[in-house]
């Protein structure tokens, strides 16, 4: 029993997130009964992929006390450079590590500019977004990539499950890989450390400038991951990728209680706000909401997480006051 | 008129978990210095907060001037209860001017605009009043710690305050900053403004205070009459036993030979000049001098958390480099900072990763770190270092000064460092909790380990260590011996003079 | 307690902030297609003040300005009452702004203005060029406008432009227009005080997609439409005139959906996705640009591999991609607006009007919708391609 409420109390925010899916789930089926089945489920899954590992790596650079808006830049290079790299023929495994690699590569380049060069994550972010959509757009010459083989799309497309495709289950297994670096490891313990109080982690004897570094590799290799698989879902590498997706990253993993100073966060939480976000825009979409509209309810619902915080707050304490 | 200004009437105030008071009742009298004493985690912070608004759920009722009051937010008591509070670290905005921070949303206006004119003679005709040598128009930037606090006094009397709480007002003072700020206690006094009075220095309260209350534990436990009362009964009712409350070596010293650290030609510019000392196997080595001076320059230098621009450092005679303070670390070098709330814990940790964060690699298990030895770990130095309350589980950040300095303690105690620096380490410390610190510090020297202690206070600093280095403007002015300590001789060395003069 | 609420005040804002630019890369098309019509309509009404007495000129300058309303000729209609094309003076410089060259379709663009120049200069013996030149991205209004100041202060000959959107190019265009440069709207993006508007018509360009899926259907059946965010003039008319032709000429085609993908081709699969789910009669989707088609075809694809059902997928813009996938056998067909020769057009325009020609305002360039069985047939065939003559 007392080990429940301890439950209840360490994963309040995500179980708050999945209450609030579970409401979601009743207001669209009473709209539209069709809305609960397992094919709606499985899209939900599916459509919260791409953004989803997306946000998990940004919940890393968020702990840290950062923010990477080059994620959707980063995401189109891996784009563009694995696309090339199997549409010439290399071995669907090798291309995906190398992508996995690169992504690494160029998130040590956010880490580098904002730790050695001492610059504000948002800003060194910002000049590496256009930096990386540039480079993308310059390995193709602004053309897409065509013809990825079939070999390197069903590694991601590829159902095992009914409806659900692999990519799905790769955001599910990066997702505990990631849970458990965040948790288990070290880094992860230094990685709360220095998004909690940076000057206080370095007192301590904390490596800073290494674990933001890895912070922004994790979230580098994380967006590779999701490049890859919208390279395989759909064929064509286009440097034109993944624009506006680091907001979307943002939005999943504060939905999901991510502290935006950083020293607070899960990746639970951000793969469900990233399973909020898609849940939700299906449903608009099956009710053949208006576009307009739409933008409307998801900006309510992100304010709304943002406000939740202060109301668990208060219920946290009226709780404790009538105990 | 009411001959009680305040009236604390049954006031009690719960935390999640914890009831910090507990049914208070006592009353300060108008126009008197009255002190609120008692340990860290006592409830006097909460009190005070209770009665300038900050904390507006408790229960009980507070009386002002006869009138019963519950104020929403601090505003509300500056305002409406001409009730101040001069913070511990005042919170002024730094790019304004003191007149303009004095003022803050009650500025004096002509039509739109602000009366800039006005504002400053008002303001300076204040700062004349409490005789401070820097005006209206200066910046806050520019001003001292002591500055600030005056100007934060001036705010209370722009305000009409007819009580006036100072928590901690001397802690970051110097000693000349100190004497301005009694003179001024002394003058609102004469005025017939009430000073509620929260210290740890007991020569101050003795010195300023007319009578003072003793709170322990959340519980009210006397007021007393300074004239009637001695040191000693006011420490017995603070901590409930009897306690020494000077720094003192209860053992013999442990001071080997053997060099353990030695710093040649450290210098940084505009920070030191020179440094060069040598620390050896079971040394306590002070560190004395003026806010200011640069010893907590130093010390981070030698921890790697600042760079230098040259020097080397030897450890155990060989020479070591160390460029961050992860490498510091893995020499066995620890640090205490100086200010615990911004340097010395992780705001959003618990008492268990305040504790494991240097030393995560002794509670791995394979790959990942096991967090059940972690809490064991935590625990077992809860116990040693007696820490108040018992829980691992616990914000360190909600804990009271004594208990948050002896969890760094404890992640200092938890890695293999042998050498230990002490920047202010019994800043904001309760006098019991002073005592253990000092006794631990001994245990350190007889297992072995060296340390160094950076202090303000002379009497600490004379009492602990074994060897004292004077710093004055970043340069190293004396080296004394044990037999050598005199507070004349360190504060002559302090502020720039040399022995004879 | 304090310390909390002010942390908390901090946290709503930094949500609040990543709000704002959560939506604003979405919404700022909105508010940029909102703020280009009231700038248009401001200028309009200045205008309108300045030009009382014309009347003709204050109707143009309304901001009612639709070229899919107006009478617009065809070049072959323009070469028949107007003759050889003047010359340029020797040292001629054409300037244009075009929209941005990260999409393909506007790279061929490029190629026409300066393959057709380079052969002007070539045949005619002249020292004749144009300088193209694009905004950074679709987002980059302001980019584009100071390219449009740049030229215009070099004093070049004429101007064509293809804003981003209905306003962002109207002041510069003012200022042409007062320097007496010739300015010409090509493709898309209204300009409502450019003198000219050379580029297909884009209402036109839906209907000739709802005929062709209406015939294919027989007339009956369930389509959706993927639009994306109508900044462009151009994106509106194909979606009314796909809308409003089966209204009028095939009752049994239902529009059952219509929604919004933000051009991206990974969020038309994800919409096709749902639809292909939620409407198991689903016969064509239709959609504004061919990036989405190709998005939407994954999505069929997949679901005639799974059920063997196959759904029609129509785009525009007729990119190489669109070809190859039509050969392929997978997107159905697009509607080809030919850019390689629609900026061939406009520049032949653009020297008429230089050489005192007083054309109509409005010059409709050809379109043609691709499906397989001319997805071979080259495009001078299909328009029937006559390079200009000169005087």
């Amino acid at each position: 029993m007392s080990s429940l409420k301890e439950f209840i109390n360490k994963k309040q925010r995500e179980l708050v997130v999945v209450v609030a899916i579970v409401l979601l789930t009743i207001v669209f089926t009473a709209l539209y009964p069709a809305y609960f089945s397992w094919n709606t489920f499985t899209q939900i899954l599916q459509q919260a992929t791409i953004n989803g590992i997306i946000a998990i790596g940004m919940t890393f650079a968020i702990i840290s006390g950062g923010i990477d808006l080059s994620v959707g830049s980063v995401f189109a290079i891996i784009i563009v450079a694995v696309g090339t790299f199997t549409a010439g023929g290399l071995n669907p495994i090798i291309a995906a590590v190398i992508g996995a690699a690169l992504g690494g590569v160029i998130g040590s380049i956010n880490g580098f500019l904002i730790t050695k060069m001492n610059l504000q994550p948002f800003i060194a972010t910002l000049g590496t977004m256009s930096v990386f959509r540039g480079v993308a757009y310059v390995i193709t010459g602004g053309w897409p990539v065509l013809n990825i083989p079939d070999s390197f799309r069903d590694m991601f497309n590829h159902k095992i499950v009914q409806g659900v495709p692999n990519s799905v289950i790769l955001m599910l297994i990066l997702a505990v890989i990631m849970g458990v670096i965040l948790n288990k490891t070290r880094f992860g313990n230094y990685l709360y450390s220095v998004g909690g109080n940076e000057e206080a982690a370095k007192l301590s004897g904390v490596n800073v400038d290494r674990t933001k570094i890895m912070g922004y590799v994790i979230c580098g290799v994380c967006a590779a991951f999701a490049g890859m698989v919208m390279l395989a879902s759909l064929g064509t590498g286009e440097p034109a990728a993944g624009q506006g997706y680091e907001l979307d990253a943002i939005a999943a993993a504060a939905i999901g209680g991510t502290r935006m100073a950083g020293g607070k966060g899960t990746i639970l939480g951000t793969v469900l706000g990233a399973i909020l976000l898609s849940a939700l825009k299906i449903g608009m979409i099956l009710l053949n909401v208006d576009t307009f509209y739409q933008y409307i309810a998801t900006g309510v619902i992100i304010v709304l997480a943002a406000y939740f915080e202060f109301i668990q707050d208060k219920v946290t304490k009226m709780m404790a006051k009538n105990k | 008129m009411k001959d009680n200004i305040v009236e604390i009437r049954h006031i009690s105030k719960t935390f999640p978990g914890a009831k910090v008071l507990d049914d208070i009742n006592f009353e300060i009298k108008r126009g008197e210095v009255h002190a609120l004493l008692g340990e860290n985690g006592a409830g006097k912070s909460t009190l005070l907060n209770i009665l300038h608004g900050i904390y507006d759920d408790y229960e009980g009722e507070i009386v002002l001037d006869g009138k019963s009051v519950h104020f929403k937010n601090p505003n509300d008591a500056i305002i409406n209860g001409k009730i101040s509070k001069v913070h511990q670290e005042t919170n002024a905005i730094k790019d304004l001017t003191v007149g303009q921070n004095v003022t803050l949303g009650y500025e004096p206006v002509k039509g739109l605009f602000v009366d800039y004119k006005k504002l400053n003679k008002r303001v300076n005709e204040i700062l004349d009043e409490l005789k401070c040598g820097f005006r209206s128009e200066t910046r806050v930037m520019d001003l001292t710690a002591g500055e600030m606090q005056m100007m934060a006094i001036t705010k209370a009397l722009f305000h009409n305050s007819i009580v006036i709480s100072l928590d901690e007002p001397t802690a970051s003072l110097t000693t000349r900053e100190t004497e301005t700020l009694f003179k001024v206690i002394e003058k609102l006094k004469s005025q017939g403004i009430t000073v509620i009075y929260v210290s740890h220095r007991l020569e101050e309260v003795f010195r300023i205070c007319d009578r003072a209350t003793i709170l322990r534990d959340g519980h009210y436990i006397t007021t007393l009459d300074i004239a009637d009362t001695t040191k000693e009964e006011l420490i017995k009712n603070m901590v409930g036993r009897e306690v020494s409350s000077v720094a003192s070596r209860l053992k013999p010293s442990c001071v080997k030979d053997e060099v353990v650290l030695k710093v040649e030609n450290f210098n940084s510019h505009g920070k030191f000049k020179d440094i060069n000392f040598e620390l050896h196997k079971g040394e306590i080595l002070g560190f004395s001098g003026l806010v200011g001076s640069g010893r907590t320059e130093v010390m981070r230098a030698i921890f790697g958390a600042d760079k230098k621009d040259s020097g080397t450092l030897y450890l155990h005679g060989k020479q070591i480099n160390i460029k961050n303070s992860n490498d510091a670390l893995k020499n066995g070098i620890g640090l205490l900072p100086e200010d615990r709330k911004t340097q010395g814990f992780m705001t959003l940790s618990t008492n268990i990763d305040n504790v494991a964060v240097s030393s995560l690699e002794k509670y791995m298990k394979g790959f990942f770190v096991d967090n059940g030895k972690k809490l064991d770990n935590c625990n077992h130095f809860i116990k040693e270092l007696d820490v108040h309350p018992p829980r691992a589980d616990y914000l360190t950040k909600n804990m009271s000064g004594g208990n948050q300095q002896k969890i760094i303690i404890a992640r200092w105690l938890s890695t293999n460092a042998d050498i230990i620096i002490f920047d202010e380490p019994t800043k904001g410390v309760d006098v019991a909790a002073k005592a253990e610190i000092y006794r631990l510090m001994e245990e350190m020297v007889a297992e072995g380990k060296s340390l160094i202690v950076v202090s303000s206070e002379l009497p600490e600093v004379m009492g602990i260590s074994d060897r004292i280095i004077v710093m004055c403007e970043g340069c190293q002015k004396a080296e004394l011996k044990r037999e050598e300590f005199e507070e004349k001789t360190i504060l002559t060395y302090a502020i720039g003079g040399d022995k004879n003069e | 307690m304090m310390r909390k609420k002010l942390a908390g005040a901090l946290l709503a804002t930094a949500m609040l902030s990543a709000l704002l630019m959560g939506c604003s890369s979405q919404q700022a098309e909105t508010e940029a297609a909102a703020e280009a019509q009231t700038t248009a309509q401001a200028e309009a009404s200045a205008d309108e003040a300045e030009a009382e007495e014309t009347e003709a000129e204050t109707e143009e300058a309304s901001g009612e300005f639709n070229p899919d309303n107006e009478d617009g000729v065809s070049i072959e209609e323009v070469r028949e009452e107007f003759g050889a094309t003047p010359l340029p003076a020797d040292g001629t410089t054409v300037g244009v702004v075009a929209k941005q060259f990260q999409n393909e379709f506007w790279r061929i663009f490029k190629d026409g203005y300066e393959a057709s120049a380079e052969k002007i200069a070539a045949d005619q013996g002249i020292d004749f060029t144009v300088d193209v030149q694009a905004a950074q991205s679709e987002t980059d209004e302001t980019g584009q406008l100071a390219i449009l100041n740049n030229m215009v202060n070099k004093q070049y000959a004429a101007v064509l432009c293809s804003p981003i959107s209905d306003g962002n190019l109207v002041p510069g265009i003012e200022t042409a227009n007062e320097q007496g440069i010739p300015t010409v709207n090509v493709n898309d993006g209204l300009i409502a005080n450019a003198d000219y508007f050379v580029g297909p018509r884009a209402y036109q360009n839906g209907e000739l997609a709802a005929e062709w899926i209406s015939e294919k259907l027989g007339g009956e059946g369930q389509v959706a439409i993927v639009i994306g965010m109508p900044k462009a003039f151009a994106a509106r008319q194909r979606t009314l005139g796909f809308e409003e032709w089966c209204a009028a000429n095939a009752p049994g085609i239902e529009i059952v959906a219509k929604q919004n993908a933000d051009w991206d081709r990974q969020k038309s699969k994800e919409l096709a996705q749902n639809w292909i789910t939620q409407y198991p009669d689903l016969k064509a989707i239709f959609c504004n640009n061919d990036g989405m088609a190709l998005g939407v075809v994954e999505a069929t694809e997949e679901y005639k591999e799974e059920t063997g059902k196959d759904i029609l997928v129509v785009g525009v813009d007729g990119i190489g991609e669109a070809y190859d996938s039509i050969r392929a056998g997978k997107l159905d067909a697009t509607i080809d607006s030919f850019p390689y020769y629609m900026s061939q057009i406009a520049l032949e325009c653009g020297l008429r009007v230089m050489g005192g020609q007083e054309l109509p305002r409005v010059v409709w360039t050809p379109q043609a919708l691709i499906d397989s069985t001319n997805v071979d047939t080259p495009a001078e065939e299909i328009i029937n391609w006559v390079d200009t003559s000169f005087e």
